[in-house]
């Protein structure tokens, strides 16, 4: 049976990805970075045997490190991690700071921690990245936190790519459109997709293989490339 | 009366040629040192003993504020500002090595923030200059398409994120007159012939003509190196 860790699961993308994973058979780690929220142990409820919580934060290498313990004590091989726990902020040098630790440092610790549960596995890194770090697509004239976050890491993940596509590693950078995401603390009204919509194009393009896995490349939702 | 430019991140040794070919060329330079490197100043010192020195923290927002204020009292607005954020951060090894989380972020407010609060607050003055142009010195591995590096983390992605932060500024601010330069540093070794300098291509103008503003060369924010070859992002 294969694995997948999925951080910020507890609602939004993280969590419509959980679902999705478990409906097609996986093994779900699912990091909960909020316990007060339920819908994860609703789901647990069902998926008993199968789907896991694991209490992380992306943003604290000490919780990431004791993620990697418990994770350990449940599975013996990771197939697929996929970094999705974001958070956007204003844009303040404090914002600058805490966005950046979450959003970028967070998919840094967790793939270099977790590298040595993934060495017999599928080896697939996944991140959600956005639009909103690709400077050639850049159209905004604030959200300076955020937007240099997602730039910050599409860069860390050309390093890690460079370091680990040859040894058997693949990546998926995966830009899921405008959502109606968790993102700002309660579900926004605004967005062009649920994220169930969002989590169905995620969930096929980070299980299957491509003819061209030298080629590091941002897709969206229809499975369309975005420049950097 | 001279043009006026300011460069922070003095110490760096791209910099400190930037600042000597901006002071023979007749321009009035003041140097942003964002640390106490007592060597870097000497140097700047032998080059023109004019040239105004400030020490910038970059912890430390007055410190900012103080260098403002000496460009102000001595000039009353800017010409051009130039950017440069070089710190790297120790044992920043590839993905695997163990990192030094804490220090990263580090490097990050350095590096990032140090460049963002600049811009803030130099903006005031650079608007009531006529020239409004901003230069950031980078280097080609700041390319996330090109990037062949494998470590040095904290450094790339401070190089990348600065590159959106002057995206940002550049959609900002195009519109009031500003006008942006980012110039790369090549390989050691190149560029050493009759390649383009930094400060030629910080001052090279651009094409533009307002009627046809789509094509216009100036409304895009690119990078470039020494051969005047555009580095994609």
């Amino acid at each position: 049976m294969k694995t997948v860790l999925i951080t910020g699961a507890d609602r939004g993308i993280g969590f419509a990805l959980c679902e999705c994973f478990l409906k097609n058979g996986w093994t779900v780690m699912a990091g909960q970075y909020m316990p007060d929220w339920k819908e994860l142990e609703k789901l647990k409820e069902i998926y008993q045997d199968r789907l896991f919580l694991i209490p992380l934060d992306v943003s604290d290498t000490e919780s990431v490190r004791r993620a990697y313990v418990a994770v350990s004590e449940k599975i013996d091989v990771l197939d697929i991690l996929v970094n999705n726990a974001g958070i956007i902020r204003d844009d303040s040098c404090e914002s600058v700071l805490s966005t950046f630790n979450t959003n970028t440092l967070g998919p840094v610790r967790m793939v270099e921690i977790f590298l040595p549960l993934m060495e017999k596995g599928m080896k697939r890194l996944c991140f959600v990245s956005s639009e909103a770090g690709s400077i050639t697509a850049a159209h905004r004239t604030s959200n300076f936190a955020y937007c240099m976050s997602k730039t910050a890491l599409n860069m860390a993940v050309r390093l890690m790519f460079n370091s680990l596509r040859s040894r058997g590693y693949t990546f998926r950078l995966y830009h899921p459109g405008w959502v109606k995401s968790y993102m700002s603390g309660r579900k926004s009204e605004a967005g062009t997709y649920e994220p169930e919509e969002t989590a169905a194009s995620a969930f096929s393009q980070f299980i299957e293989d491509r003819d061209w896995e030298d080629a590091l490349v941002l897709t969206d939702i229809n499975n369309l490339s975005w420049p950097f | 009366m001279c043009k006026n430019v300011f460069v922070y991140g003095a110490e760096n040794p791209a910099a400190i040629k930037l600042i000597e070919d901006f002071s023979k060329s007749g321009y009035c330079v003041y140097a942003g040192f964002t640390a106490n490197d007592r060597k870097a100043i000497d140097l700047v010192r032998e080059i023109d003993e004019n040239i105004g020195v400030c020490i910038i923290n970059p912890a430390d927002p007055p410190s900012f504020h103080n260098a403002a204020d000496s460009v102000r009292d001595k000039e009353g607005y800017l010409d051009i500002l130039v950017l440069s954020a070089e710190k790297r951060c120790a044992g920043d090894g590839e993905i695997g090595d163990t990192h030094n989380y804490e220090e990263m972020l580090n490097v990050y407010d350095f590096n990032v923030n140090g460049v963002y609060k600049s811009i803030q607050t130099f903006l005031p003055l650079l608007r009531l200059g006529s020239t409004k142009r901003i230069a950031f010195l980078s280097h080609k591995s700041s390319s996330i398409n090109l990037c062949g590096k494998t470590d040095d983390y904290a450094y790339h992605m401070s190089l990348a994120a600065i590159n959106m932060m002057l995206k940002i500024y550049f959609n900002a601010l195009r519109s009031e007159g500003f006008t942006f330069r980012i110039y790369c540093a090549g390989e050691e070794g190149e560029g050493k012939g009759l390649a383009m300098s930094a400060k030629e291509y910080i001052l090279r103008g651009l094409y533009y003509d307002p009627n046809e503003a789509f094509r216009s060369e100036e409304n895009r924010l690119v990078m470039r190196d020494c051969f005047h070859r555009e580095i994609p992002w």
